[in-house]
């Protein structure tokens, strides 16, 4: 193909710079300016480039939706197939459409789309509604020999809301609220809503003693720049003592990674539970969608489930219903979709912010720059300073924000730090503002308020602060 | 000149040449012809004339009336055709059916350059899914290999009486219920799976007369029929010349936006739809029903018409059904010409050349799609590719010289 190229380049030449131009598609945001005011860069915080060279300006509902600013063709050609991967329904099997069914037996969603709409953030749904993007985790107490969750013997490890003709949904969660009162230092209160969850219309018996946990579709842009910062960067931030006192400590997950069958250093999930990209979207396609790939050959029916009720005599899209290359384009779609630049950074309120955002000690685990290395495969992600305001590290976040569920070496109340960029964006792409992992809070005031543990000093210093002061932290927020 | 003409077209159609050479050899005739090919498309000897953005916005309008108008009666006569063959199933009243949907798709094709601006088509509530879904779930309106009992035909329980509203409500809205109507729906219907390497599905009359269920396999494509008139039929009333619709929404819009929704249509199809969603993704995966008429492998004529849309909308130019009729008015082309001649002639050379280059692609696409990256097929549609991601940055800035704001091309 390149042979092709040239040759066509060759002849455009001749023809003058239309047909030249005609031949390339070069999409490269311009560096050195600042492409909404622009000013030279020289006189933009470095910040507002949230992905360095990769930082797309965008501020509309398709904001998380952008390849990297600076990829190049091939590498688009392989987001545009991964992005078809990520929003087209997957139907049943058998079809025609052999690289696109496999459908379930049992499912939470027929797209990755559904869940994570416009590459964005899922929501709980209002009471009385059906769950789509968020999904209940189960266990039961005790870990696998890889020390991952115990699944239940009959439910497995996640509650299918959804199924093919022929099998049952295994239930329908049902979630209540009831209101909290949080007071700030200058009299002042909000509300918190404290989500109580039950499972309704268990089809496949009693479920019994169960650890649960819900968790809302995260937001997925910018996932190859997180995976492209260096493990020694984020352990040498890892304080698994508080070491040095400051009522931080800051935990690396160490989890199973099914390919290698080693353990290593867990980044992806809400409790870091995935080793890397390839691994959170096998587990996604096969614990979400019911569609099995290399990594995960099995359904997310158990033994159980086959034995009793013949799930396993339904058909299915073959082996493996997720082809190679489609798992590694959709892989490869996630890792290239850019982070949003930041907006209003020049706002005298948003760098007040900012200052406070450091001085309640938010920045110790939203940890706002990183440096990318040069090890992925892909040349756009290398050697960008990014600014996605995480640590990747597990935090107490104490009893408030707790499932329960330990997670490999994650706790029931230990969560990991999600990253920042684009917050402020959520509103116009998704249509909410729900936030945290099970997207109670409805605000990034409540997310701030719901921090306890590890938090609970910042969210005291952010409930003393006078009312300007907050609206000022929240202004720099929604300028991510 | 006509000899050029000539050797361009037999050029670009000899099978024998290699795709390289084949190319060259377009490009160079293109420079020499000055734009000309005869019976490549209809933009042939267009020249600019002086017009307003308004005039745009209803010229444009007017054609989108007259593209679902042709839709529904194109559709209306496969109705006929399929109520003929449910009446009295044979070899020869199936042909006909399955010729009348060939020709129905040939409108509604150069109606997709009207998607991806939350019109009537594809807002909230709009009917592209429940028209155009793909991929369908087979398995879930009848048999197919390997699962004979499977679908909604083979199991009154699931659906006791089938109706176009039965339809509707199995086809919930967001995606989360199985898909089972639309074109594809009928398509799959008439023909079957294709299990073939050569040619299109093979499902026999009988399927619609002695085989189980075969009166519910009637009724079914009586009712997906019925319900993708009906829908074309909404379309249609949203764009009538009178009436409280879509139409006069639009029409009263600054002109900007509405030109800019105009070109986002036609950014959206060429790029992200065209080049990257059915193109580049049966090409990287060469998955042979990755396409999306597999079941009557005319994904080849998919390509054309929904590229032809484009070149309609450029052009403001649209051939009737019927009687060939071709309506012309202020287009893309005469507006961009005033602010920015070079980039217009730019476009009308490019839109010439995307609509050869899927002109070029060899049918069945199935077997386009498969071979080393050197195989005539596969440069064929890499080739159809290049032009069409071309072509949508082209459109983008044609945006910018007319001063509408950013044209936004994204997935999802």
């Amino acid at each position: 193909m390149k042979k092709l190229l040239f040759g066509l380049s060759a002849i455009a030449l001749l023809l003058g710079t239309h047909t030249q131009a005609e031949e390339t598609v070069d999409i490269h945001s311009p560096r050195g300016v600042h492409p909404v005011s622009g000013k030279s860069i020289d006189a933009v915080p470095a910040s507002v480039f949230a992905g360095g060279d990769t930082t797309v300006f965008a501020e509309n509902n398709k904001a998380f939706s952008r390849p990297l600013a600076n990829i190049s063709t091939l590498s688009r050609r392989e987001h545009v197939v991964g992005n078809s991967f990520f929003n087209k329904n997957w139907v049943m099997a058998p079809s025609s459409t052999s690289s696109r069914d496999g459908l379930g037996p049992m499912f939470n969603a027929r797209s990755c789309s559904a869940c994570h709409m416009q590459d964005g953030r899922g929501c709980p749904p209002e009471e009385g509604e059906e769950a789509l993007s968020l999904i209940m985790r189960l266990s039961v107490a005790g870990a696998d020999p890889h020390g991952a969750p115990l699944p239940h013997s009959i439910y497995g490890g996640q509650l299918s809301e959804r199924a093919i003709p022929g099998a049952s949904p295994e239930g329908q969660l049902r979630i209540t609220h009831e209101e909290v009162i949080a007071l700030f230092g200058d009299g002042e209160s909000t509300t918190l809503r404290k989500p109580t969850y039950e499972i309704a219309g268990l089809a496949y018996g009693e479920i019994g003693d169960v650890l649960t946990s819900p968790r809302v579709a995260p937001a997925v842009h910018g996932m190859g720049l997180l995976e492209a910062i260096p493990q020694a960067t984020l352990l040498a931030k890892a304080d698994p003592d508080d070491a040095d006192g400051d009522g931080v400590s800051g935990r690396a997950n160490l989890v199973y990674d099914v390919e290698s069958g080693k353990k290593v250093m867990g980044r992806f999930g809400w409790k870091a539970n995935q080793p890397d990209m390839r691994q959170q979207v096998a587990a996604a396609f096969c614990n979400d969608i019911g569609i099995t790939s290399s990594v995960f050959p099995n359904e997310n029916n158990t033994a159980i489930q086959n034995e009793r009720f013949g799930l396993d005599k339904l058909p299915n899209g073959g082996e493996f219903e997720l082809d190679e290359k489609v798992l590694s384009r959709t892989t490869s779609y996630l890792q290239t979709i850019a982070p949003p630049a930041r907006r209003d950074w020049d706002k005298p309120e948003v760098m007040r912010g900012e200052t406070i955002f450091s001085k309640i000690g938010c920045a110790e685990c939203h940890t706002p720059s990183h440096q990318t290395d040069d090890s992925s495969p892909i040349k756009e992600l290398h050697g960008q300073t990014i600014f996605a305001y995480t640590d990747l590290l597990l935090h107490d976040m104490g009893d408030a924000l707790a499932d329960g569920r330990p997670d490999f070496e994650a706790t029931g109340s230990e969560w990991r730090t999600p990253p920042l960029w684009g917050i402020g964006l959520q509103k116009v792409v998704n249509g909410h503002t729900c936030f945290l992992h099970d997207g109670r809070a409805r605000n990034l005031n409540e997310a701030i308020l719901w921090h306890g543990g590890e938090g609970q000093a910042s969210t005291d210093a952010y409930k003393e602060l006078n009312r300007d002061d907050r609206a000022a932290l929240l202004a720099f927020l929604n300028s991510l | 000149m006509a000899i050029h003409q000539t050797f361009c077209l037999y050029t670009l159609k000899k099978g024998g040449f290699s795709a390289i050479l084949g190319v060259k050899l377009g490009f160079a005739c293109f420079f020499l012809t000055g734009c000309q090919q005869s019976g490549s498309s209809n933009s042939t000897g267009i020249t600019p004339k002086a017009v307003t953005g308004e005039d745009v916005v209803e010229h444009y309008a007017n054609l989108v009336l007259a593209t679902y108008s042709d839709a529904l009666t194109a559709a209306e006569r496969m109705r006929a055709n399929i109520e003929v063959f449910c009446e009295a199933p044979s070899a020869g009243t199936l042909t006909a059916a399955r010729d009348a949907y060939i020709n129905a798709r040939i409108p509604y094709l150069q109606s997709e350059v009207f998607r991806f601006y939350e019109g009537p088509i594809d807002d909230e509530n709009g009917p592209e899914g429940l028209l155009n879904a793909w991929p369908i779930d087979e398995a879930y309106i009848d048999s197919v290999v390997d699962a004979p009992q499977a679908g909604l035909i083979n199991n009154p329980a699931q659906m006791p009486e089938i109706s176009p509203e039965a339809l509707l409500a199995a086809n919930e809205k967001d995606g989360e219920e199985n898909i089972s109507a639309g074109y594809h729906a009928i398509e799959f219907l008439l023909w079957g799976q294709d299990l073939s390497e050569e040619g299109p599905g093979a499902r026999p009359a009988s399927d619609f007369v002695s085989a189980p269920n075969a009166d519910r396999r009637r009724a079914f494509l009586l009712a997906a029929t019925d319900l993708l008139v009906a829908n074309l039929q909404g379309l249609v009333d949203e764009w009538q010349v009178k009436g409280l619709n879509y139409r006069q929404r639009f029409l009263t819009k600054p002109t900007d936006e509405a030109l800019n929704n105009i070109l986002t249509g036609m950014t959206m199809l060429s790029g992200f739809e065209m080049a990257s969603e059915r193109l580049m993704v049966a090409y990287d995966t060469q998955a042979q029903e990755d396409e999306h008429s597999c079941f009557s492998d005319t994904t080849h004529l998919d390509v054309i018409y929904d590229i032809q849309g484009i070149n309609n909308v450029f052009f403001g130019s649209y051939t009737r059904l019927d009687d060939n009729e071709t309506m012309h008015g202020a287009s893309i082309y005469d507006l961009l010409h005033a602010a920015d001649p070079n980039l217009a002639e730019t476009l009308k050379v490019i839109t010439r050349k995307s609509l050869d280059a899927a002109r070029d692609i060899p049918a069945p696409f199935d077997q386009a799609i498969l071979g080393e990256d050197d195989a005539e097929g596969r440069q064929k549609i890499l080739r159809s590719v290049e032009v069409l991601e071309a072509q949508s940055e082209r459109l983008k800035q044609a945006g910018e010289a007319l001063g509408l704001g950013p044209i936004q091309e994204v997935g999802s």
